[in-house]
């Protein structure tokens, strides 16, 4: 058995020990609900069950048993609405956050234009938008998107700004020197450079998506998951309440991943490259 | 003919009449001939930095002339390049895409730049790391792709502020053997500023000795090296040298 043989061998012993170890806490956890929730230690109005939960959560899926009730088989058409309220909205936001976030990081002129007025209305909760965003665009997909773009916009503009603003001066000095105007200083070193910060406004933009979509589905529009966590609230249903809080976190973590996925290759020369 | 020539030059630091205002250069001339390697050597302090980024244009004399092919310097450009002390490679760029990165600027075709990049590479030893980024190069290899990265653009004027300062010496004394013999090959003007005075000795073909005074920095001494390459760094011509420096060093220290 050569030296590399070892090693790769010994990589995949440790990487099965991380994932092992990672599983510790969640099946513990399960365990003990369980166990809770049989016996009754909770009133069961109060607690459910997590086989009740996975029962109707399956039903959701699959259209299984109907114990989903009206939402039999519904899961794949909620889980859509969601996300595409989601996908719409984080692009719209964090473009307009890129976009506003370069001008403002970039040039003095738009700093002094522009970052007072964002500054004041960063400090509004996204919640508090919610009567304004109805009254806008009625009841429907477009609350919910305006609502998203208000989350996604704000991460991706202040990360930007710090970003741009905070590019090495070695590196600007290097271009400079290497013949950069103005414009190629922008496109080929300062963005390149505030990549990794701005990824992570968009990540943290990506979160607050989430977030966003689930309080405007709650009020103001009639599908989507967090429109069915709500409906199931006004019925007592706490099993489908879970399973749709379980779904968000589903997709949450799965949009988190697909995006870091997207990035890897551009962030390969960075730690958080190398984790992703 | 003198490529780099420096009239009375003073540098200032903040307003005139503000007592915070400091003085790095003071009354400074000098000039630096074609194909010649000048060696700049003096304590922290000494302004011998601020004369390298006043003729690399990142900054502007307060005072006095500087030009370089007879024209004042009014900005930093591809004509002059510079080796930075710290790794000031673009670490999302791979080796040979930090040194076509000149190139591509000044759109010139992307498969010519490449083969320029990768002809410089080759040049620095560096053939088979063209595609390693500068995370997984050592710090005499960075200095090694960022050597090469100015050299492709075929500068008039190569301006090196302690390149070698944070190597290792085994690693430094390869280097200096690199550097000379692409300074050989490829004459131009150098401007090599080190603490060290070995180093300004062993490469220099004049060595301009600057200290610290309390009217900001300024030169003290211009001495030719009059030894023949390759030279002996244990020999004796080599050490008057070392000692005619670091006497003109200490005189201004005992000050």
């Amino acid at each position: 058995m050569g030296a590399g043989e070892r090693n790769r061998r010994r990589g995949e012993i440790s990487r099965l020990l991380g994932l092992a170890k990672s599983l510790i806490v969640p099946l513990l956890v399960a365990v003990v609900w369980e166990i809770v929730a049989r016996n009754h230690l909770l009133s069961s109005s109060l607690f459910p069950s997590l086989t009740g939960v996975a029962n109707v959560g399956l039903d959701w899926i699959f259209g299984t048993n109907h114990s989903a009730l009206v939402y039999s088989g519904t899961w794949l058409e909620h889980a859509g609405s969601s996300a595409q309220r989601v996908l719409a909205g984080f692009a719209i936001g964090s473009l307009a956050g890129l976009t506003l976030g370069v001008l403002t990081g970039w040039s003095k002129f738009w700093r002094g234009l522009l970052d007072p007025m964002v500054q004041w209305l960063r400090p509004i909760p996204v919640t508090a938008w919610v009567p304004l965003s109805i009254i806008w665009f009625g009841i429907g997909a477009r609350p919910a998107i305006g609502l998203v773009v208000i989350g996604a916009f704000f991460p991706a503009y202040v990360n930007t700004v710090h970003g741009v603003m905070n590019v090495e001066d070695k590196l600007i000095r290097a271009a400079r020197m290497l013949g950069a105007d103005r414009r190629q200083m922008l496109f080929r070193v300062v963005l390149p450079a505030a990549l990794p910060t701005i990824a992570t406004g968009m990540r943290i933009g990506l979160g607050f998506s989430w977030m966003c979509v689930i309080v405007s589905e709650m009020l103001a529009v009639k599908s989507g998951i967090g429109y069915v966590l709500w409906d199931s609230y006004y019925f007592a249903n706490l099993d489908m309440v879970v399973a749709a809080m379980a779904s968000v976190g589903f997709l949450g973590f799965l949009s988190d991943k697909i995006f870091r996925l997207l990035l890897r290759s551009r962030l390969r020369w960075t730690d958080q490259g190398d984790r992703a | 003919m003198s490529r780099i020539v420096a009239r009375h030059v003073g540098k200032l630091y903040g307003n005139a009449d503000d007592t915070a205002s400091t003085r790095a250069l003071a009354d400074f001339s000098l000039a630096v001939d074609d194909n010649e390697i000048l060696c700049v050597v003096g304590p922290s302090g000494c302004g011998k930095s601020t004369f390298l980024n006043l003729v690399a244009g990142f900054i502007q004399p307060s005072e006095g002339e500087l030009t370089v092919n007879g024209k004042p310097v009014l900005g930093p450009g591809p004509d002059r390049g510079v080796v930075f002390q710290e790794d000031a490679l673009f670490p999302w760029l791979t080796a040979i895409e930090n040194v076509a990165f000149g190139l591509e600027l000044r759109k010139i075709d992307r498969t010519v730049a490449r083969e320029r990049a990768r002809d410089a590479l080759k040049l620095v030893g560096l053939d088979g790391f063209e595609q390693h980024l500068p995370k997984a190069l050592s710090g005499g290899m960075k200095q090694r792709v960022a050597i090469s990265r100015v050299l492709v653009n075929d500068p008039d004027v190569m301006l090196l502020d302690e390149p070698f300062s944070a190597l290792d010496t085994f690693t430094r004394t390869t280097l200096q053997g690199e550097l000379l013999r692409i300074w050989q090959h490829h004459k131009r003007t150098f401007v090599f500023v080190t603490h060290n005075v070995e180093e300004a000795v062993l490469l220099g073909d004049r060595v301009a000795v600057m200290a610290k005074t309390p009217e900001g920095g300024t030169l003290v001494q211009e001495i030719a090296i009059d030894i023949p390459r390759p030279r002996d760094t244990t020999g004796a011509e080599f050490n008057d040298y070392k000692r005619q420096i670091l006497t003109a060093l200490h005189m201004e220290v005992k000050l």
